[in-house]
């Protein structure tokens, strides 16, 4: 396992503005290894700052909803 | 202040879990961000972050999607433990922050990708059938057709969503869903609380065409140019 992953997998992640909370601030969080447990990160709906899970990764950050095209 | 797209939207309910969905309705809609914020991390990212994947940057682009349903708010803990219960399966260990899973309107969490796809087969068992959303699907429904920043607009509001304030980790969980960051369309959460898993799996390629404009995109195909990404690789947005 990488160390991505491994950090990843023990909280969360990272994603963030710069324009928002400023580059040291983003860099000291994902540090931190998560603690975002509130969703936490301003901008936090744009896909521009993605990252990506492993499908069998449970977190205490990750939620969901549901779709349909019906 | 509701706006008129809230105003307007159909609403439905899923019979197998009780859950609202709201119509949003088909269209082209402004997919990504072009703002500096991105270029900074991409040359001062961390070390431990693959170059390959700070630079999977998602550039403005105009995409169409068809009309979908897609569920109001976030699943709960309660729908979730109906659906662990009718088909026997434990629960997820609980966070500190819900002891017990004792807070039922709750978001759930500690679910992984293929839990939640186990759910939504569940929920499709009442003549609806649901899915996770696409990642395109996932934004549209968060900020709307006019490329916002936030679901409720472009300037940045703490108050509008339940995140962290001053320190990681203060908001001290999570919360009751369906009250802050509501979007155009009358979603809860579209920002905060919970990042939230989405169905496309991991392209790194598929946004590299900034003007394009596709329809219905499901980012399905595998990126497999990194090993240890394989079949288990997917999104989450956090949103």
């Amino acid at each position: 396992m990488s160390e991505f992953t491994e950090r990843i997998m023990r909280g969360g992640g990272w994603y963030a503005s710069v324009a928002d909370v400023g580059v040291d601030e983003i860099l000291q969080r994902s540090r931190h290894g998560g603690g975002w447990y509130g969703g936490s990160v301003p901008d936090n709906f744009r896909a521009s700052r993605r990252f990506w899970f492993l499908a069998d990764v449970r977190s205490d950050v990750n939620g969901f909803r549901c779709a349909s095209k019906q | 202040m509701r706006s008129e797209a809230q105003e307007s939207a159909q609403t439905r309910i899923n019979p197998q879990d009780s859950a609202e969905m709201i119509y949003i309705p088909a269209g082209d809609f402004l997919m990504g961000d072009e703002d500096e914020g991105l270029y900074i991390i991409q040359r001062d990212h961390p070390p431990w972050i693959p170059s390959e994947l700070v630079g999977n940057n998602n550039p403005r682009h105009t995409v169409r999607l068809s009309g979908y349903w897609i569920y109001k708010n976030l699943v709960t803990v309660g729908i979730y433990k109906r659906f662990c219960q009718e088909i026997g399966m434990p629960m997820p260990a609980a966070p500190a922050f819900n002891p017990n899973w004792s807070r039922e309107d709750h978001p759930i969490v500690n679910v992984s990708w293929t839990d939640t796809m186990a759910c939504c087969q569940w929920a499709s068992q009442a003549g609806v059938t649901v899915s996770l959303p696409t990642e395109a699907q996932w934004e549209k429904a968060a900020r709307g057709t006019d490329g916002r920043k936030y679901p409720w607009g472009n300037r940045w509001d703490a108050r509008k969503l339940w995140c962290s304030k001053n320190e990681p980790g203060d908001a001290g969980g999570t919360a009751s869903v369906g009250k802050y960051a509501i979007s155009p369309y009358g979603l809860t959460d579209m920002a905060g609380k919970v990042w939230q898993w989405c169905r496309d799996w991991f392209d790194q390629c598929f946004w590299c065409s900034p003007a394009a404009s596709v329809a219905d995109p499901e980012n399905q195909i595998m990126f497999t140019n990194r090993g240890k990404c394989g079949r288990n690789t997917c999104a989450c947005r956090n949103q």
